[in-house]
């Protein structure tokens, strides 16, 4: 069995990140989650820097990104990722809380790969989030690694 | 084998010959057996049969003789001649049948010589004969020559041949019945082929045979004829010769040869040669058909008995010139042409050419040289002179008769007197010369009109004046109605045709006016008269003339038209004439005059009536008038009134007029004019003056009436008012324009304009712009004033308008716009500031207001999924109410962001059908309402103009609702419908629902407004909001009509595309 790659959660609210992993866990989606408050987090994760200076090389399987964070939001972040040569190919999906027209076509001029309006509703939530977990973290196969 | 011969023998049939024999010869015969038995006798002498024979001895000499001497015939011998036993002469001949002798004919009971009287005396004497009588039978028997007995006995043999033969062919009939029958087969195959027809009738006239060509002459088949009755077959055949003559050969068995003439059913006649012949099964009839040669024969037949006809009657000579010995033959009716006795006449070509006109002679020479040089066949005309001077026009034909080398030869033909039709046309060239001087200066067209037997029409006769009618010439119509029925005008040409085929119909006289029209002429009318006649071969003509009527016509319609026009004029001036004979007080008028009395207008005149319907007032005058006008010539003209028949009161002008002759007065003549509305309108004119004035006096505005020499004639009281003169300050322009305009200069610059702009109003026909002046009123302010007015006439109306109060706003109006953009522009950039903040605002209420609420539902739904079971029932209850408040939340979050983002959007307009549209939101909502009975109807729904997907949101929104709050219905009714105004459509949604009560209609499209409960009815409040803004961002209306519990109608209404587009 090969390694299972860690899903990287970008998500600045606790409940959301609790809710998010109850729902991969309600779907025995194995994979490590990774959670990070906002975006500088999400950037030093994925370059390996500052608190994750020493985590293990490679990157995420997918990264589910919030849009609304502190400091450094998603698009923010998704914007630095396509620009950066190392990164540019991970997998984004944004999940968030609401669908702003002007948002998501930022998003997809900026190159994500999905886009999640997360529901109110726990179930609908909990398949939203089983959908991604299956679909970005087990079937989809991974870009070469660089 | 003898007897069976004999018995074969028809003894009946012999004896009917040798009779026949005995009593055409006056020969004796007998057939005995060589026993000597008398088979067969006839004629046989007395002498023989009532002495010889009776007597025994004598009667035993006969027997020897028959047999004993008759049997000495020998072999090669072919007549025995031998004197009987009683002293005849008799001749036997022997009957060999097969080879056989079996039988003799005898002939005899005669003498070659004159009988030896003394030996028959002896033999009276020694056999006891009465001598007389038996001398009487001797002088019976004839003495005859030898040679007369040989030519008798050749015919005897070839008899006894006959016998033989009849006798063998019955001996062999058996053995050649097969032989005959394949000679019959033989025959009938010959007979099958054979091109004569041959068939065979039965004794019981049934067809047994025919063959192929017999079918074709019948015109029958063998399946249609055979076994069937020859007059079952031809019905009515009985009645014809050929019947008769088949019915006598079958009786006579004599064959019968004729030619026939049959008539088929279908009644066509063929004619036959044919040859009728008894055979023993009935008769045989072999048939020719000659129908062909009979046509030709009777053809030929027709021809010479015409021809022979034609020259009996026409007097037809016949010559026949022998051209190489100038031989000319004449018959006798030739001389008779010439006018010449026979002698006279010397038989040679030159004979001829003498007899000729001398005029005639070189034409005639010439024609008879062209017919021998085969140029032109002979067919001339020419005259000869008689001895007598009298001239014949004869008319020649001839034939050149050439030998084998193509000389002419002979010349044979006809000469034919035309002289009587040379004459008669001579007349009738005359007579029509006649007619055409007679008829030539006649203007009006004289003619003989000829309908044909084949319905046409044309004009044998017609006189020049044709020209003048139809514009065509007499030659033009002598075959040929066309020229004519072109001319004709189309209106009437039915009409005319109509009338003709009446007279033909009728033979009675055709009367006609109808229209010509030829190219390049005025309309002409035509009448025409005529009357017909029938002619033998059915044909019909008329004699008659045609005359140009226009004149008269437009006469008549001038003089129909001024009647009718000075009737109308009466009627329209209501004006009447009267007349007055003072001598007998008889008195006319005009239909007019009775009707201003109201009276019938067929009222006969009276004065004394007339003057009864004067007024009161008026009566004393007219009396007085009348007369005076009747007594002292006086003439009157009075304006009067009376009260006519109907009551009704009515102004009249009279006028009287006195006719003098010789100084007295004969006649009163006069008018009599209904003037009520004439002086009604003078009435009208001097109220209507009034009104003006009074009009004019309470306009709020200064106005003026100046007349043409400068003078102001009127003033309203406003204008003295606001100028501040009085009435006779300003009576002139003059006087106007030096006090109202002081400064010198301005003056000038006030003319000019003036002048100028009332100069352009008269060339345009136009009023007097309006120019703004500055007027100084008398207490020496100065007004602004806008002057305008209007020409009648020669005169000016005008008027002023003070401005001076509106300028002075206009100014203020001007500032305070001024600030006003600009503080406009202040507030529009404030409320752009604001409503960026409502957007950050709605944006972070979208996000983190769902936030909180994602979580609530989320650990309710991980508590109701990991611990229900250790919760109190209570516990649940709370977390249900918990997940409904936090769903209610959701929608409410969504719809405001829903509402919101409406606000921000920027319609994207596209023209669409609002069916689809319509249909698409139906579909969408169809999963929500499956458990809903909904009764929907749905009209046509126009191409619409908007942003289809707010739109769509607008109707969703709508549906929603009339779902919604018809659900306790137990069938909702929900209709969709639109109609057209003039810029816009108006879409509404009906429902059955709870409807509401319109005192709170105002309320409905306010966000977070709801008429009904939670409870009742889930909503958030907002869906109507946004129909409203969605609807009002397309520039349209959105309303409401509702009643509680019937039900509720929303519109909305949708501007119609146009070129300017409005968004918000």
């Amino acid at each position: 069995m090969y390694e299972l790659k860690t899903i990287l959660l970008a998500e600045d609210n606790p409940q959301d990140v609790e809710l998010t992993i109850e729902a991969l866990a309600e779907h025995n989606i194995a994979n490590d989650v990774v959670a990070v408050k906002d975006g500088v987090e999400a950037m030093e994760y994925l370059n390996c820097e500052g608190q994750f200076k020493n985590r293990k090389k490679g990157n995420p399987a997918v990264l589910l990104l919030d849009i609304k964070m502190p400091r450094m939001d998603g698009i923010e972040v998704l914007e630095a990722i396509r620009k950066n040569e190392n990164l540019k190919t991970l997998p984004v999906v944004m999940l968030t809380s609401s669908r702003e027209e002007p948002d998501l076509i930022k998003c997809y001029a900026l190159g994500v790969n999905a886009y999640v309006v997360k529901p109110v509703d726990f179930k609908d939530f909990l398949n939203a989030v089983k959908h991604i977990g299956i679909f970005w973290a087990m079937l989809n196969e991974q870009p070469p690694s660089t | 084998m003898k007897i069976n011969i004999m018995s074969l023998i028809d003894f009946e049939e012999v004896n009917k010959l040798l009779e026949g024999f005995n009593q055409s010869t006056g020969f004796v015969t007998a057939i005995l057996d060589l026993e000597g038995n008398v088979l067969s006798k006839s004629g046989w002498r007395q002498i023989c049969t009532q002495f010889h024979r009776i007597n025994p001895e004598t009667s035993k000499n006969c027997t020897a003789s028959d047999t004993v001497l008759a049997n000495e015939l020998g072999n090669d011998e072919k007549y025995h001649f031998y004197k009987c036993l009683n002293g005849l002469v008799d001749v036997a001949v022997p009957i060999i049948i097969k080879g056989e002798h079996i039988a003799n004919l005898f002939s005899g009971q005669f003498f070659f010589e004159e009988p030896n009287r003394d030996y028959f005396k002896k033999q009276a004497k020694k056999f006891g004969f009465n001598e007389q009588k038996y001398f009487a039978a001797l002088e019976n028997v004839p003495v005859v020559s030898k040679e007369k007995v040989k030519i008798a006995m050749d015919f005897l043999l070839n008899m006894t041949q006959l016998i033989s033969e009849t006798t063998y062919q019955k001996l062999e009939q058996v053995e050649l019945n097969e032989a005959l029958m394949k000679s019959e087969e033989r025959f009938r195959s010959a007979f099958d082929h054979m091109l004569e027809g041959c068939q065979i009738i039965g004794h019981d006239w049934r067809y047994i045979y025919l063959n192929h060509s017999a079918e074709i002459h019948n015109r029958r088949s063998n399946y249609e004829l055979l076994g069937t009755r020859y007059q079952d077959m031809w019905p009515g055949i009985e009645k014809t010769e050929i019947f008769k003559i088949i019915e006598r050969v079958l009786e006579t068995r004599i064959a019968y040869q004729l030619e026939n003439e049959f008539v088929f059913p279908d009644g066509k006649i063929g004619w036959f040669d044919l040859s009728i012949q008894p055979v023993p099964e009935g008769v045989f009839i072999l048939s020719t058909d000659i129908t062909e040669r009979k046509l030709a024969e009777e053809k030929i037949r027709q021809l010479n008995e015409r021809i022979s006809t034609a020259t009996r009657s026409s007097q037809v000579g016949i010559w026949d010139w022998d051209i190489q010995n100038n031989v000319l033959n004449w018959d006798d009716q030739m001389y008779a042409l010439y006018g010449l006795k026979n002698e006279e006449f010397t038989g040679a070509y030159e004979a001829w050419f003498n007899g000729l006109h001398p005029d005639d002679r070189e034409y005639s020479q010439n024609e008879t040289q062209l017919a021998i040089n085969g140029e032109k066949e002979y067919n001339t005309e020419f005259r000869v002179v008689w001895p007598d001077g009298a001239i014949h026009f004869i008319k020649a034909r001839g034939e050149v008769f050439r030998n084998d080398v193509g000389d002419p030869i002979r010349m044979v033909g006809v000469n034919l007197d035309i002289t009587k039709q040379k004459l008669a046309e001579e007349k009738i060239r005359e007579k029509d010369m006649e007619f055409r001087k007679l008829s030539a200066n006649v203007p009006d067209l004289i003619y003989q009109f000829t309908r044909k037997t084949d319905g046409t029409y044309c004009v044998p006769i017609a006189s020049e004046g044709i020209q003048n009618i139809f514009g065509c010439s007499p030659e033009d119509v002598i075959d040929d109605f066309t020229p004519i029925g072109n001319v004709i005008y189309p209106e009437d040409a039915e009409r005319v045709i109509r009338e003709i085929e009446y007279s033909a119909e009728h033979l009675s006289y055709f009367t006609c006016e109808f229209r010509v029209q030829i190219p390049g002429r005025e309309i002409q009318w035509i009448y025409s008269k005529s009357s017909p006649e029938r002619l033998p071969d059915g044909s019909i003509t008329w004699y008659g003339f045609n005359a140009d009527i226009t004149q008269k016509k437009q006469a008549e319609e001038a003089l129909r038209y001024s009647e009718a026009l000075l009737r109308e004029v009466g009627r329209i001036a209501r004006v009447g004439g009267w007349e007055f004979d003072p001598a007998t007080g008889h008195s006319t008028w005009t239909e007019e005059v009775a009707l201003i009395h109201d009276l019938d207008p067929k009222t006969p005149a009276s004065v004394s009536l007339s003057l009864n319907f004067y007024s009161e007032s008026s009566k004393p005058i007219i009396e007085k008038a009348f007369r005076e006008v009747v007594e002292q010539a006086e003439p009157y003209d009075l304006e009067l009134e009376i009260i006519s028949a109907k009551g009704n009161h009515k102004w009249i002008r009279t006028i009287g007029r006195p006719v003098i002759e010789n100084g007295k007065v004969t006649k009163v003549q006069g008018s009599f004019q209904d003037i009520t509305e004439l002086k009604l309108a003078e009435a009208t004119l001097r109220e209507s003056e009034e009104k003006f004035r009074k009009l004019i006096e309470s306009i709020p505005l200064p106005v003026t009436y100046i007349n043409s020499s400068g003078n102001i004639s009127f003033k309203n009281e406003r204008f003295l008012q606001v100028m501040g003169y009085t009435d006779d300050e300003v009576t002139t322009v003059n006087e106007w324009l030096g006090k109202a305009y002081p400064d010198a200069s301005y003056r000038q610059l006030v003319i000019q304009k003036w002048e100028a702009a009332v100069k352009n109003a008269q060339t345009t026909n136009a009023d007097i712009e309006p120019i703004e002046y500055n007027i100084t009123c008398k207490n020496g302010t100065e007004r602004t004033m806008i002057v305008s007015g209007i020409i009648i006439e020669d005169n000016l109306l005008i008027t002023f308008i003070d401005v001076t109060d509106r300028i002075k706003a206009e100014n203020e109006i001007k500032e305070l716009n001024e600030t006003l953009e600009q503080r406009v522009i202040e507030r529009t950039s404030q409320l752009e500031a604001a409503n960026k903040e409502m957007e950050a605002f709605s944006y972070s209420v979208s996000h983190d207001l769902r936030a909180p609420l994602r979580h609530i539902n989320g650990y309710v739904d991980l508590l109701n999924a990991k611990y229900l079971d250790n919760l109190p029932e209570k516990a649940q209850h709370y977390l249900n109410t918990i997940t409904g408040a936090s769903k209610q939340m959701g929608t409410l979050i969504d719809d405001l962001l829903q509402f919101s983002r409406t606000g921000r959007q920027e319609l994207h307009k596209t023209s669409f059908d609002m069916n689809v549209l319509v249909a698409e939101v139906l579909e969408k909502m169809k999963p929500d309402i499956k458990n809903r009975k909904i009764k929907w109807t749905v009209q046509e729904l126009p191409e619409s103009f908007g942003d289809f997907s707010l739109l769509k949101q607008g109707w969703i929104n709508l549906l929603d609702n009339a779902v919604k709050y018809s659900k306790f219905k137990e069938t909702s009714e929900i209709e969709i419908g639109c109609w057209n105004e003039k810029e816009n459509f108006v879409f509404f949604v009906r429902d059955n629902g709870v409807g509401f009560d319109m005192k709170y209609a105002h309320k409905l499209f306010g966000v977070f407004q709801r008429l009904h409960s939670q409870t009742d009815f889930e909503g958030t409040g907002i869906g109507l909001a946004n129909v409203q803004r969605i609807i009002h961002k397309h520039n349209g209306r959105v309303w409401a009509e509702a009643e509680p519990d019937k039900g509720a109608t929303f519109f909305f209404s949708l501007p119609k595309k146009s070129d300017i587009s409005c968004t918000n």
